[in-house]
């Protein structure tokens, strides 16, 4: 066989070969890919995204925003994926001594705060933060402030 | 005579060799019974090649530490005895010229000869498990990799030492006088 005609088929299989395997693997990169997009949203209609402010009431401000908690998870359950707690429990409510680290005393402490989309305004907490059950889309913040005072937590 | 009878043992041993090798553990998919059956029909020619690679797999088929092949055996059967024939073909046409150049071609010839392979077996799998070609071909991508790269390594460094060795021992007296 001729050496340029030889050079040629040899490239050719090479060519065929790196061509075939090339095509293939993308198919099973967009198979993985179209796989976890699947569970991806199954695992988005089994999910929430909230947003959690924690306020310390010093001018410092914590945001954590697009936190991901189950379905059904409360006020409490959401802070407790976001901050160390310190709480007690006084029959089923929940009382929040701590926010990472920072202790309530007799004249202050941590209260919750939500977001009303519709007056664009905080709503203070009417119920325990392990009662309140959240919604997509939520967002609470957390105040450190002196319990007689209305301060919201921005 | 003697040289029919030199021929006979140096077949036994090298199906000895590559079952012995094939049926040992080994990594899925990293094997040299299709360096052996090219280099058997470079050796003996195509159609001797063609019936290596379907003794071995025939064996293969049954004592594979894998599992039987079961249906897909006709499939690995018909895909190693193509390798066989590319090993006589080869001889005839492409034996020839400084050693990189014969393994690089070697190379070029077992990456595409393993992806022949592959997609026979893959078609089989297909056929017995009444799945669609290309999802079978897609889903076995990965194993199908592995298979080539180091089908590809191997033809590469092994075939020309290899083929240099029997030049050098008196056989493939054809091939060395090209």
């Amino acid at each position: 066989m001729q050496t340029s005609k030889r050079i040629l088929v040899f490239a050719v299989l090479a060519l065929t070969v790196w061509s075939v395997t090339a095509t293939a693997y993308a198919g099973y990169y967009y198979m993985q890919h179209k796989q976890l997009e699947d569970t991806l949203k199954t695992m988005q209609s089994l999910i929430l995204k909230v947003n959690i402010l924690i306020n310390y009431g010093n001018e410092t401000k914590e945001w954590h925003n697009a936190t991901l908690v189950p379905i059904g998870a409360t006020v409490f359950n959401a802070t407790l994926a976001v901050a160390k707690v310190d709480y007690t429990f006084w029959g089923e409510y929940v009382l929040i001594n701590a926010i990472n680290e920072a202790q309530g005393t007799q004249d202050t402490g941590w209260i919750w705060w939500i977001w009303d989309p519709s007056t664009s305004q905080w709503k203070s907490a009417l119920e325990a933060a392990n009662k309140h059950v959240l919604v997509d889309g939520d967002t609470i913040g957390w105040n450190y402030q002196n319990w007689a005072s209305t301060s919201t937590p921005s | 005579m003697r040289f029919q009878t030199r021929q006979l043992a140096l077949f036994c041993t090298l199906a000895a060799a590559s079952i012995g090798i094939q049926l040992a553990p080994r990594p899925p998919n990293i094997e040299s019974t299709s360096l052996i059956t090219f280099f058997v029909g470079v050796v003996f020619g195509a159609i001797t090649g063609g019936l290596f690679g379907t003794l071995v797999m025939f064996v293969n088929g049954f004592l594979s530490p894998m599992g039987a092949a079961g249906l897909n055996l006709p499939f690995q059967i018909v895909g190693m005895s193509i390798i066989g024939v590319a090993g006589g073909v080869f001889r005839r046409y492409g034996v020839t010229g400084p050693i990189s150049r014969v393994a690089m071609e070697a190379a070029i010839l077992g990456s595409f000869l393993t992806l022949t392979y592959d997609i026979i077996t893959n078609i089989g799998f297909a056929l017995i498990s009444n799945v669609p070609l290309v999802l079978a071909l897609i889903m076995g991508v990965v194993f199908s990799l592995i298979h080539i790269v180091s089908n590809t390594l191997l033809f590469g460094f092994v075939f020309a030492p290899l083929l240099k060795a029997f030049i050098a021992m008196g056989e493939l007296r054809t091939v060395a006088n090209k």
